[in-house]
């Protein structure tokens, strides 16, 4: 190395040599780099609200998914009916933590009633009937369940004893049935009754229950006017109305980034037409279309669809899909428009291009980033447009389709018994509102963490 | 105004007529393709008489024929053709008699949202960050996710059932308040937000800054300065607050039972009454085109500043 003169004009040569390790070392940052990602959700964790209205979502969204599987009771079971199809009224209205009459007796352990009817064999006295009866029962309620006398109860023949067919078989040990404890409610254990029947026949009838309690699995909500448990009516509503709320979205998201980027790339005539289409329906009051669409919609896809998997979703549902690719894209296509010819144009993306960077590199680093979290949050925010406009169109009965639930369908089914039974309508208006708040609320702080440009 | 302003205020124009034309041939066509026609469902009709009813309302003819015969009688004459469910009425006379409540209702509601929006939004945007603004946040933010018919049904809930202060039916003038509340809450609570979050822009501005440091005194500087300019963004909501007013109305008046255009076109829906639905979906939507058409032309008229393509 030549030595320096403090005055010379000489550059130093080995200012020009390659870094060293050490050097490098040294230029090295000490804070770990943050990704666009990492930041954004940092800002996102630093926000309350958004982070309460997420775990909110999370909550029932998991709630809808799960908690169908172990719930005892189904969406459309109405739960007076019994295997014969006969109605017990006991269960339809049921109001929040209270029960059918047969749900009660099981929780009095009146459940398991053993009840037996003796006819009085040719030759017998009526008298004697009853002494052999009561002697049966005496043992019963001593202890003595052998079969021979008595046969557990649970089965559902209503007052069987009064038929007639019971002539065709004399012997006593026959005349033991299975009978519910429907409409014996006023039955008392020890009850030993001697009743005439229409055609002559003396019958001994006496009743015995064992005492043992059940537990029911308690309806949180009540039950509907069809006896149909509620709340898992309401978990299925919000089942439809997030899904709905979810593939909606999808669908305008994919018509809109197919079109919108289609007409920002190719610019010229194919924008222009692109453009006037997207003003049209853009100005289009959407939702007198969807009523339009979806109340037409019912009458023709309803053939279409008849013994498909979809049937069961309804054609309203596929209807309210189609109509949401058909006019709810607009906005989003107009976007994305907008994104790509603003990207294209932007100081960084001439300066990444100045430097020598890649297409690759500048799509990957510049475009798909500043695009993508736009994307997002509007995708986000269209799902709770879409739940809003799903239960609507529910409300107005061009919904899903009964019995399927949703939560505008429930709303709307208990303006019928509003002054009975408010409960009916307030569970299903503060799943909603929770629902479409916490997306909002859960949108805007993902737009605020993401886009702080779009931060007005 | 200039030239510029005109050509815009023409494409403008140019694009609501077209638009309107969209309605009108999208609503035909999309009520004709209903397989089976509006009398297939009425089972007790004989084919002879199912034919006469359609040759007496014109469904025999092609259907492009139909559709001419449809927007000149629309276009020239403004006539929208018999309802096909009650009979000896005109459709445009069903949509009259409607239009009178559903029209007082919207006004009310519309007027009502505009009047306390503006001041509560006003008044959220003075006193930012204060316990006053925070509380009109939190429940216009409630408010604006909450559905028309739920925010109807709760009303009606506790002033009608519950507190029995209001009736629960719109049909007497007393019952239309409910109503009118239902549909109101919501742009209500829109114009709160756009008036607050402007009106903070505004303040911003150097130009209150000037008045400020020129001594003007503070409720001058809000009625004289700020007030005009933040009002700017709730013009072009002039629209959208009459498409959620037509909206909204469709379940209200089913909720209070008023007996409006709203109710009345839910049950043509339900009654398959074709060109009731034809008629009622195009009035309407031609409504909200215009008002979206004359919002827009005032806004960029209000305001210079604003960019016209």
């Amino acid at each position: 190395m030549i030595k320096k003169n403090p005055l010379s004009m000489h550059v130093r040569m080995d200012s020009f040599d390659p870094a060293s390790a050490q050097d490098k070392a040294y230029m090295v940052q000490m804070r770990p780099s943050s990704t666009f990602f990492k930041d954004g959700l940092k800002r996102l964790w630093k926000n309350k609200v958004a982070v309460v209205s997420f775990f909110i979502i999370v909550i029932l969204t998991l709630t809808c998914i799960f908690l169908p599987m172990f719930w005892p009771y189904g969406y459309d079971q109405m739960l007076g009916q019994d295997k014969f199809g006969r109605m017990d009224a006991s269960y339809n209205n049921l109001s929040p933590f209270s029960y059918g009459a047969t749900e009660r007796e099981k929780m009095l352990g009146k459940a398991n009633i053993y009840e037996v009817a003796l006819i009085t064999e040719e030759g017998e006295n009526p008298a004697e009937t009853k002494a052999k009866a009561e002697q049966i029962l005496s043992s019963f309620l001593a202890g003595d369940k052998s079969e021979a006398s008595f046969k557990k109860l649970g089965g559902q023949q209503k007052n069987a004893v009064k038929t007639s067919s019971y002539k065709d078989s004399p012997s006593v040990s026959d005349w033991v049935w299975e009978v519910s404890a429907f409409g014996n409610a006023k039955r008392v254990a020890g009850d030993v009754e001697l009743i005439e029947t229409a055609d002559g026949f003396n019958v001994v009838y006496f009743v015995g229950y064992t005492g043992e309690t059940e537990s029911v699995f308690p309806h949180f909500f009540g039950t509907d006017s069809h006896g149909r448990d509620y709340l898992i009516r309401v978990v299925y509503g919000m089942r439809v109305s997030l899904a709905v709320g979810l593939f909606a979205s999808i669908i305008v998201l994919i018509i809109g980034l197919l079109v919108g980027s289609i007409s920002g790339y190719c610019g010229g005539m194919v924008d222009m037409i692109i453009m006037r289409i997207v003003d049209i329906i853009y100005s289009l009051p959407d939702m007198l279309m969807v009523i339009l669409l979806a109340s037409v919609m019912k009458e023709t896809m309803g053939e279409i669809l008849e013994g498909t998997v979809l049937e069961k979703i309804g054609s309203n549902i596929i209807s309210l899909f189609i109509v949401f690719g058909l006019l709810y894209w607009v906005s989003m296509a107009r976007l994305i428009r907008g994104q790509i010819l603003s990207l294209r144009e932007q100081e960084y993306v001439l300066s990444a291009q100045a430097s020598g960077a890649k297409s690759g590199w500048i799509i990957r680093k510049h475009l798909v980033p500043n695009c993508i979290s736009v994307i997002i949050i509007s995708t986000a925010l269209q799902i709770p447009s879409a739940i809003f406009t799903e239960s609507y169109l529910s409300f107005l009965g061009l919904g899903v389709n009964a019995p399927m639930p949703s939560l505008g369908s429930l709303a709307s089914d208990a303006l019928n018994g509003l002054y009975t039974y408010p409960s009916r309508l307030v569970i299903p208006a503060i799943v909603i509102s929770l629902i479409v708040l916490s997306l909002n609320l859960f949108g805007d702080g993902l737009r605020d963490a993401f886009d702080p440009k779009l931060n007005g | 105004m200039n030239s510029k302003t005109m050509l815009y205020i023409a494409k403008r124009l140019l694009l609501a007529v077209l638009t309107i034309w969209v309605v009108i041939t999208v609503t035909f066509f999309v009520m004709h393709s209903v397989p089976g026609g509006p009398f297939q469902k009425e089972k007790s009709m004989t084919a002879e008489a199912q034919a006469r009813l359609e040759q007496k309302y014109g469904l025999d003819k092609p259907l492009m024929e139909q559709y001419g015969t449809y927007l000149k009688d629309i276009v020239l004459e403004f006539d929208f053709g018999p309802s096909l469910k009650q009979q000896g009425r005109e459709v445009l006379g069903i949509i009259g008699d409607g239009m009178k409540t559903s029209a007082k209702l919207g006004l009310i509601a519309a007027f009502s949202a505009l009047a306390v929006g503006i001041v509560l939004g006003s008044v959220a945007a003075l006193r930012r960050n204060k316990l006053i603004d925070r509380i009109i946040m939190v429940i216009t933010t409630a408010f604006v996710s909450m559905p028309s018919f739920i925010m109807g049904s709760i009303l009606l809930l506790v002033f009608a059932v519950t507190l029995q202060w209001l009736p629960a039916n719109g049909e007497t003038a007393l019952g239309l308040i409910l109503p009118i509340v239902t549909l109101a809450l919501y742009p209500t609570a829109y114009i709160t937000r756009l008036t607050r979050s402007s009106m903070l822009d505004v303040l911003g501005q150097d130009y209150i800054r000037t008045a400020k440091a020129k001594g003007v005194s503070g409720p001058k500087i809000i009625f004289g300065h700020a007030l005009k300019n933040s009002l700017i963004p709730v013009i072009t909501y002039f629209g959208p607050m009459l498409a959620y007013i037509v909206t909204g109305s469709l379940v209200v008046e089913q909720i209070f039972a008023v007996p409006g255009i709203g109710r009345a076109f839910v049950s043509s829906i339900t009654n398959r009454d074709y060109p009731m639905v034809m008629g009622t979906t195009i009035i309407l939507a031609t409504l909200v085109v215009v008002m979206n058409f004359v919002g827009d032309i005032l806004y960029k008229v209000v305001d210079p500043r604003i960019n016209l393509e």
